[in-house]
């Protein structure tokens, strides 16, 4: 169970990170990734953890809407989930919301054995979305499942910010890339209302298209080249998605670096920006933390995989990233 | 986005205009880790001939930002353009063109000496190239025994040299001097 155990106790390097950073406005995160065990739901509930420290008033939601555990990682046992909402056993969503002993902290925890949630109809889907932004918090924090199925995309894309766990292992990065690929045509086809350019999207999707359109960056170019008005308010829907990546269980330096190559590849394949906020270190005190129910930033808040932790906060929040350059003077990569 | 074969050498290695040496120098490391035959990041978004072709233009993109001379011209160019170019203060940042006098016989002490002439130490070529740093110094202090088979030691001195941008006569010469050293131990 919770204990308490250093909240409100920051370290002179978490002081640091966190000066001058102020936010006035609701913002809603979205981590995903793609792949099973990426961390999502460790970095879901530690970030909400390390923001509630801070004073902020967060609620985390699990929308892994099936395979829910986020409430293991916070040691709380819910007892209403979002299965009695959208079974209509509650209305109010607000009744739904679990208090966390830690202050500012709320959990709305996702359906646990009732199949019928794990895919909720469209109609559902975007209701859901719309009551959870109204409640009111001033970060809202969603854990999503594993996969590209579209309750995920539409999670995702529904968010402020979008953030990929990656693992430095192949399954994982092939997997991110479906996620963002899948998630940037969803959400290009939003932006596109002509039937003609939404017909375009759905055959750039399949690899082998007569275009010769290989990549999205190749999409937008023909789009672009195409229709003048319509390309441009294309080329602005893809500046507009832009993910940010996390890579976890770092062990080495080139685990490091690999960010900085995933946000490369992205530019030079999609033709989109995607930040790179910082990594994870591998740390036993991860699975202490777990195996004890409680978060690592409470548990271990001194911890290297705690200090990550906080730095890729301190990125979200100002909206930066990592750079090479300090990476590699600090770390001598 | 600009497609990659339009793009100008900064966009290539994804760096500012403004980069110093020191950046274009990680860029074009990091750059090459990426694109490599076994590179994590890119395998599975980019087939092997397409990953070739990027590693060519990096390469093209790093011959001519790496080198003072080379670089002042393109950014000129750029300028003429109307592309944004790095603007004058950043000459600073650069390594000053190495212009010396070479002696006939090239010892470890000529390469040092051009190498501080360029303004890079010894950790950095190490952290460039991950050439152990025993193995710079040691071709520093015509140390023989202590470096590898020839073939190595031809391979650093290539690297040292693009990085302080020294002629190949300087390898050249350092590779009789270094054949000599072994064969006298001999």
């Amino acid at each position: 169970m919770l204990n308490g155990n250093g909240i409100g106790r920051h370290t002179p390097v978490y002081r640091d990170l966190f000066e001058e950073i102020e936010i006035s406005r609701k913002e809603v995160w979205a981590v995903g990734g793609g792949k099973g065990g990426t961390g999502k739901s460790f970095i879901s509930a530690n970030l909400g953890v390390s923001l509630s420290k801070m004073g902020k008033r967060v609620l985390l939601v699990d929308a892994d809407l099936g395979c829910a555990n986020l409430h293991t990682f916070l040691g709380v046992d819910p007892v209403m989930t979002l299965s009695d909402f959208i079974q209509g056993k509650v209305s109010d969503l607000e009744k739904v919301l679990t208090k966390t002993s830690i202050p500012n902290l709320y959990l709305l925890s996702g359906a646990r054995d009732y199949l019928e949630i794990t895919n909720p109809k469209h109609i559902q889907k975007v209701g859901l979305i719309q009551r959870i932004q109204k409640l009111q918090f001033e970060h809202i924090i969603l854990d999503l499942g594993a996969g590209t199925a579209f309750t995920n995309l539409d999670f995702f894309l529904s968010a402020d910010v979008g953030i990929l766990s990656v693992l430095p292992e192949p399954t994982s990065i092939e997997n991110a890339y479906r996620f963002i690929k899948s998630a940037f045509y969803r959400h290009f086809q939003k932006w596109a209302q002509e039937p003609l350019i939404r017909k375009m999207i759905t055959n750039a999707m399949h690899e082998k298209n007569e275009r010769g359109i290989q990549t999205p960056n190749d999409l937008i170019n023909h789009i672009a080249s195409m229709e003048g008005a319509v390309g441009k308010k294309l080329q602005k829907a893809v500046l507009s998605f832009s993910p940010r990546v996390i890579v976890n269980q770092v062990r080495s330096r080139d685990d490091i670096t690999l960010g900085f190559s995933i946000r490369s590849s992205c530019s030079k394949y999609f033709g989109i920006k995607v930040d790179y906020v910082g990594y994870i270190e591998y740390d036993d005190h991860v699975w202490q933390a777990c195996k004890k129910k409680n978060p690592l930033v409470i548990e271990s808040p001194y911890s290297s995989s705690a200090r990550c932790i906080d730095r890729v906060l301190s990125n979200l929040m100002k909206k930066d990233e990592l750079k090479l350059e300090s990476v590699i003077r600090t770390l001598g990569v | 986005m600009t497609p990659m074969e339009k793009q100008n050498y900064y966009e290539t290695l994804e760096l500012s205009p403004k980069a110093t040496w020191k950046e274009i120098q990680m860029a074009y490391e990091l750059a090459k880790k990426t694109y490599a035959g076994d590179g994590l990041a890119s395998y599975s978004l980019f087939d092997e001939g397409e990953r070739d072709n990027i590693l060519d233009r990096i390469e093209e993109a790093y011959h001519v930002l790496s080198d003072p001379k080379k670089k002042s011209k393109y950014d000129a160019a750029l300028a003429a353009s109307g592309t944004d170019s790095a603007s004058a203060s950043e000459a600073a940042s650069l390594p000053p063109s190495v212009e010396v006098p070479i002696p006939e016989q090239i010892t470890g002490e000529v390469i040092k000496a051009l190498r501080q002439k360029s303004g890079v130490s010894l950790e950095e070529i190490a952290e460039t190239t991950r050439i152990n740093i025993n193995y710079l110094e040691s071709i520093e202090m015509d140390r023989f025994d202590f470096l590898p088979a020839e073939v190595y030691v031809y391979g650093y001195l290539r690297q040292i040299a693009r990085i302080i941008h020294c002629a190949d006569k300087v390898v050249e010469g350092y590779m009789q001097v270094y054949r000599t050293g072994r064969q006298l131990k001999k």
